[in-house]
């Protein structure tokens, strides 16, 4: 049929047509192509004034399909038909400038500001032209006349920012990029070239401020002129979307796939597809309606706008409750929204229709785990493990889970599993550092170091992960090693005290308390008004068997300032062993009666009493059975 | 008398018709065809490969070539069934240097080297110091290590040393990261693609097409470094990572160091410093080369590093998808700044998808020219329309160098019009006639060797410079002056554009001067030493510490 059409139109038309071939297209594309070639030749048959549109447009359905050659001799052929319409050049130099034909582009655009001097998108797009082909010169000239048009367009001053900067006028490019920011603040790219001028000017600071603020927002570009073309290649888009939603073999995925690529950038496009999936619906279609309501949930949710593509999946699962894609999304939504009953129902509804599907299982056992109901989660995780014994997420959910529920030791078995399975860096982090805990509070310290040992080969310059190394090698009473894994920590992060704090605890447990008290002096250097610092070093000054290193006056007068800010237990304790120290029992003693009087944790009372009988009796109180340092 | 006038002018008409580079591949005996294995399903795989290599290996003074081949994807049948069975291959270059002949045989069998894994890139680097270059295969699944023997066979060395990786790698690269003399390892992964997540992605028409890499996980990139025997896997100092295709190493900050520059697929590109103390800092973004001039990523496939605007630092060029323009990263005291829009690469770049990328001096004018290989990831509408059964190929670009680094497009004088699927590209001087030539593959194509046919007579100079007892100088700065105080800075390497190993020697095109010239060489270390002054056109063989130093 093209073929036929092609022939006759040679005879009046001044550059030839070009035939493309369709056969590889979408039957609803070639329909359409088909369809449109047919009116052009009639047209043209019948001298009809309206040929040089109908070819403009069948240009415009070439172009949308990429059809480039085709393209521009239809768009030519519109061009020497009606001269007086701009869209067909217009378009034509866009095609140009992707096939790297700048000449041509050149020439047809002088063509257009002739009749057109003062419209800003053609200098704007001419101005491009000769960036691309290094004329930055009548780049920067194009610009010019572009913003001087028109002054609120950002892409305008973002193109002469460009120009500014290849002819290394930095102080201008900034201004021009600084005007561009202010017409359109969320084109966060544009923070990047502008931290590169700043840099050219050698102002540092402003350049860092920008390049932090870099993100993906790209300059948009509202070319008025572009909006039939634009139009066109939605139109091809939704033709294809309508062809494979009414098909009888429907593939999700490749319905997903063309409808996110295809039509989310495109307005208006949602509101065509829920009217067409009406009409549909209307007339007995639902199957298919329910497709296009899933289609419009796809965009919705590309545009981030999960209420309205919620809505869009309800409205397809409604209509088609086999539709699964749909209704489970709809399902994950009500369990978000906390209509946790309706959620249920429907993901029991999809696993009972299809009871070996693992997206669904793995759907419901999240929405149970959200809901915090554990037993049905587990159930949920053994079924997709029975699936597939390596699914490694089910592995690591079911140890949590377990976990959840106190089952410690089982939980640890689905943990290690998991920890095999992956292979991701940061998916093994997680999973040691569940296991490390689960070990520790079984108190299987051992096997928590061999697993802290792993972590701190994945993250050997994690401060964190030395640190717990050291908490580990403490509890182990290897308090050495405790101690050099605290140094590492500080290495890696000199601004933090807790490590200092632990390799002080290390040392006084290793009983190096000289080697303690440096490193308590050091920290209190830089961290003064430390508590948990100043009562550790209160404590070796009141009490340390080193007699060298006692200084009780000093003790008393730190923790006496201390109590002023905080009077914490802890705080209060130390005070009352300061007293003591100082000689004042019977005001020890009164501390300690306060103390035990303000809990009812008999743990505790039964220490404190013992504390208060030795300061009643004025007995040594270094031999007390408390702890007299205060772990971090 | 008439019909000899007729004969000179054809024949001067041929000659001034004739491209400057011309495919001999086939004439001289390298006959390989690279398949894609593709079976109709539309993977990423069967778009990215493969590589090739200059390597060697008997160390007979003349080029012998290594090229990687695909294999079969999943279980259908190959749309393009191979001739024999896939497997990589080496060609040893039986150059005659009497006459200038070259001949290319067949030695994969010899050799003892069997990959038939589905194959990405080669990396030539002698990892062992023995003097021997030793070759790294990366493959989409294990990549291998084979260590040359010197005896003319290789043994697979990847389990004893620890330097395998069983994810998709393309780019490779040895690089003496700590300084202790012994090349380090780094491996750059691309995306987690399996047979199990691929996915299709219909295009504009609703027909079936290529997705691109966004679609699946970034891989991890893995550092190794070498003991001396094994590697021992640091890759946890790579903190970031994309979907990688390119790497180089350069000393960016100038602190005696090499700096690593990785190309990524869609994602930022990165720049690892590499300070004294084992931390490596991605500077990417502050240093102007992580992105384009518009501040957006792209589509980075292969990269190369020289000097191309003759200021006495090295820039960096970086390949991309077409639509985009390739980017050139030009240095500028202490940082790069995207200046692509001043060199007259745009235009014509953003026509095609380019892949091998390599700054060769073809006319030998000092100045380096740029030639890119091209072929599209996503099946080009107009092809697919004519039933095209692989609608990705596209025409390859010269860029010819005029001076200070500004190009023109040369492309149809300088190269045949071949439209193939072209990948990896290296550069290399294969006929030791002192002017440099290019190996091309082509994914699911013949290889092309494309010979240089310059006319120009200008003078040259080429450095073979060694390490004592071990195989040549990596990642060093050369730098020639002329009588006339002309400085040409070159680099030193092996790895460069697209999964590809070049001629490890040094050339320079010395334009009309030539008299004696004198060579400062920058090591990677910081050491600094002289040789010269040295003669025009013949190859120099000197040895590190020879020179003299200051």
């Amino acid at each position: 049929m093209i073929i036929c059409w092609w022939f006759l139109c040679q005879q009046t038309l001044k550059t030839p047509l070009v035939e493309p071939s369709l056969s590889q297209l979408h039957p609803a594309i070639q329909s359409g192509l088909a369809e449109m070639a047919e009116r052009v030749k009639s047209s043209l048959d019948h001298n009809d004034p309206a040929a040089a549109e109908q070819l403009g447009f069948l240009g415009m359905a070439y172009h949308a399909m990429e059809l480039e050659e085709a393209a521009l001799a239809a768009y030519e052929n519109a061009h020497d038909l009606d001269p007086t319409d701009m869209r067909w050049p217009y378009y034509a130099c866009l095609l140009y400038r992707i096939r790297g034909e700048l000449n041509r582009a050149v020439g047809l655009y002088h063509s257009l500001l002739e009749k057109y001097p003062e419209d800003a998108w053609i200098w704007m797009r001419l101005g491009q032209i000769h960036l691309d082909g290094g004329d930055a010169n009548l780049a920067l000239e194009c610009f010019e006349k572009a913003t001087s048009l028109l002054p609120n367009q950002a892409a305008a001053w973002f193109g002469l920012a460009q120009a500014h900067g290849v002819l290394e006028h930095p102080e201008l490019a900034v201004q021009s990029y600084l005007a561009a920011l202010e017409l359109q603040p969320q084109a966060s790219t544009v923070h990047y070239p502008l931290a590169q001028a700043y840099r050219k000017l050698g102002k540092t600071d402003e350049a860092n401020a920008h390049l932090l603020k870099r993100g993906d927002g790209k300059i948009q570009i509202p070319d008025p002129h572009l909006s039939d073309l634009n139009d066109t290649v939605t139109t091809m888009a939704v033709q294809v979307t309508l062809a494979m939603a009414m098909a009888d073999v429907f593939v999700p995925k490749d319905f997903e796939a063309f409808v996110v690529a295809g039509l989310t950038e495109r307005s208006g496009i949602v509101e065509y597809l829920i009217a067409t999936a009406n009409q549909w619906h209307a007339q007995g279609a639902s199957k298919q309606a329910a497709r296009l309501h899933y289609a419009a949930a796809l965009i919705y949710q590309s545009r981030q706008e999960p209420q309205l593509s919620s809505e869009q999946d309800r409205q397809a699962c409604n209509y088609d409750p086999d539709l699964v894609p749909a209704c489970l999304r709809h399902a994950q939504w009500l369990a978000q929204s906390g209509e946790s009953d309706e959620a249920l129902r429907l993901a029991n509804r999809l696993i009972d229709a299809h009871p070996t599907d693992i997206t669904l299982l793995n759907a419901r056992a999240k929405m149970y785990q959200y809901l915090d109901q554990v037993q049905a989660e587990i159930q949920d995780l053994d079924r997709i493990l029975k699936l597939d014994s390596e699914h490694v997420w089910a592995h690591e959910q079911m140890g949590s889970a377990l976990l959840k529920q106190g089952n410690k030791q089982s939980a640890n078995i689905y943990l290690e599993q998991a920890l095999d399975l992956y292979t991701d860096p940061n998916d093994r982090i997680r999973v040691l550092e569940l296991l490390i805990e689960n070990l520790v509070s079984l108190q299987r310290f051992d096997e928590a170091l061999r697993f802290q040992q792993q972590a701190l080969t994945l993250q050997p310059e994690s401060s964190a992960q030395h640190y717990r190394m050291g908490s580990l090698l403490g509890t182990l009473r290897r308090y050495d090693e405790a101690a050099a894994a605290m140094r590492a920590a500080q290495a890696l992060s000199p601004d933090q005290p807790d490590a200092f704090l632990g390799e002080s605890v290390a040392l006084i447990l290793d009983e190096q308390w000289l080697e303690a008290t440096r490193v308590l002096d050091r920290s209190l250097e830089k961290w003064p008004a430390h508590t948990r610092l100043q009562l550790i070093r209160a404590r070796i000054q009141i009490a340390c068997p080193d007699s060298t290193l006692r200084n009780i006056p000093n003790a008393f007068l730190t923790v006496s300032h201390m109590l002023q800010k905080n009077a914490s237990p802890t705080v209060r304790e130390t005070y009352a062993f300061a007293l003591a120290g100082q000689g004042l029992f019977a005001q020890a003693a009164e501390e300690m009666t306060n103390l035990i009087n303000s809990t009812e944790n008999q743990t505790q009372k039964t220490v404190w009493q013992q504390i208060y009988q030795s300061f009643a009796t004025q007995s040594p109180y270094e031999e007390l059975p408390t702890k007299w340092f205060v772990q971090p | 008398m008439m019909k000899h006038v007729l004969v000179a002018w054809m024949s001067v008409l041929a000659l001034a018709q004739e491209p400057w580079l011309i495919d001999q591949a086939s004439q001289m005996g390298l006959t390989f065809t690279h398949t894609n294995g593709m079976t109709g399903e539309w993977t990423i795989l069967e778009t990215m490969g493969s590589g090739c290599a200059f390597i060697d290996y008997d160390r007979d003074g003349d080029l012998d070539v290594y090229l990687v081949q695909g294999a079969k994807i999943g279980s259908g049948t190959m749309l393009f069934p191979p001739k024999s069975p896939l497997s990589d291959r080496l060609f040893r270059n039986d150059l005659d240097g009497a006459t200038g002949k070259v001949s290319f045989v067949d030695v994969t069998q010899k050799s003892g080297i069997s990959a038939a894994g589905y194959g990405m890139g080669a990396v030539v680097d002698d990892f062992d110091r023995d003097g021997w270059p030793d070759l790294y295969v990366t493959n989409y699944g294990p990549n291998q290590l084979w260590r040359n023997l010197g005896n003319g066979t290789f043994e697979d060395v990847t389990e004893r040393t620890k330097s395998g990786d069983d994810r998709w790698s393309v780019a490779a690269l040895f690089v003496d990261i700590n300084n202790d003399t012994l090349p380090d390892l780094l491996i750059t992964n691309y995306v987690e693609f399996t047979l199990e997540n691929h996915r299709i992605c219909p295009t504009k028409s609703g027909s079936k097409g290529y997705c691109g890499p966004s679609l699946y996980p970034d891989a991890r990139d893995r550092l190794l470094i070498n003991k001396g025997g094994t590697f021992e896997d640091v890759s946890q100092k790579l903190t970031e990572f994309g979907s990688a295709l390119g790497a180089i190493a350069l000393d960016a900050d100038r602190d005696n160091r090499l700096d690593l520059y990785i190309a990524n697929d869609g994602d930022p590109n990165i720049l690892w410093l590499n300070p004294n103390n084992g931390v490596l800092v991605n500077r990417a973004l502050e240093w102007g080369c992580a992105v384009n001039s518009r501040g957006a990523p792209e589509a980075s496939m292969g990269v190369a590093c020289e000097d191309s605007d003759g200021d006495g630092d090295l820039d960096i060029i970086v390949t991309h998808l077409s639509s985009e323009t390739h980017t050139l990263y030009s240095q500028q005291k202490g940082y790069f700044e995207d200046q692509t829009l001043s060199t007259g690469i745009a235009a014509s770049s953003r026509r095609a998808t380019g892949f091998g990328v390599n700054w060769i001096d073809v006319d030998r004018d000092g100045w380096l020219d740029l030639f890119i290989a091209n072929g599209n990831v996503y099946a080009i509408e107009e092809l697919q329309r004519v039933n095209d059964p692989y609608p990705l190929h596209q025409p390859n670009h010269f860029f010819q160098n005029k001076g200070s680094g500004k190009y023109v497009d040369a492309s149809q004088v300088a190269i045949e019009p071949f439209s193939e699927v072209s990948r990896g590209s290296a550069a290399g001087d294969f006929d030791n006639d002192g002017d440099i030539d290019l190996l091309v593959t082509n994914n699911n194509g013949p290889v092309r060797l494309l010979v240089n046919r310059h006319p120009n007579q200008y003078a040259w100079i080429g450095i073979a410079l060694c390490e004592e007892s071990a195989w040549y100088v990596m990642h060093a700065e050369l730098i020639v002056t002329t009588a006339s105080g002309r400085k040409l800075l070159r680099r030193a390497h092996s790895v460069s554009s697209y999964a590809s190993s070049e001629d490890p020697r040094v050339l320079f095109g010395l334009g009309e001067e030539h008299g004696p010239v004198q060579l400062e060489v920058r090591y990677s270390d910081g050491v600094v030493e002289q040789f010269g002054p040295l003669t025009p056109n013949r190859y120099h063989s000197l040895v590190r510490g020879k020179g003299t130093t200051e």
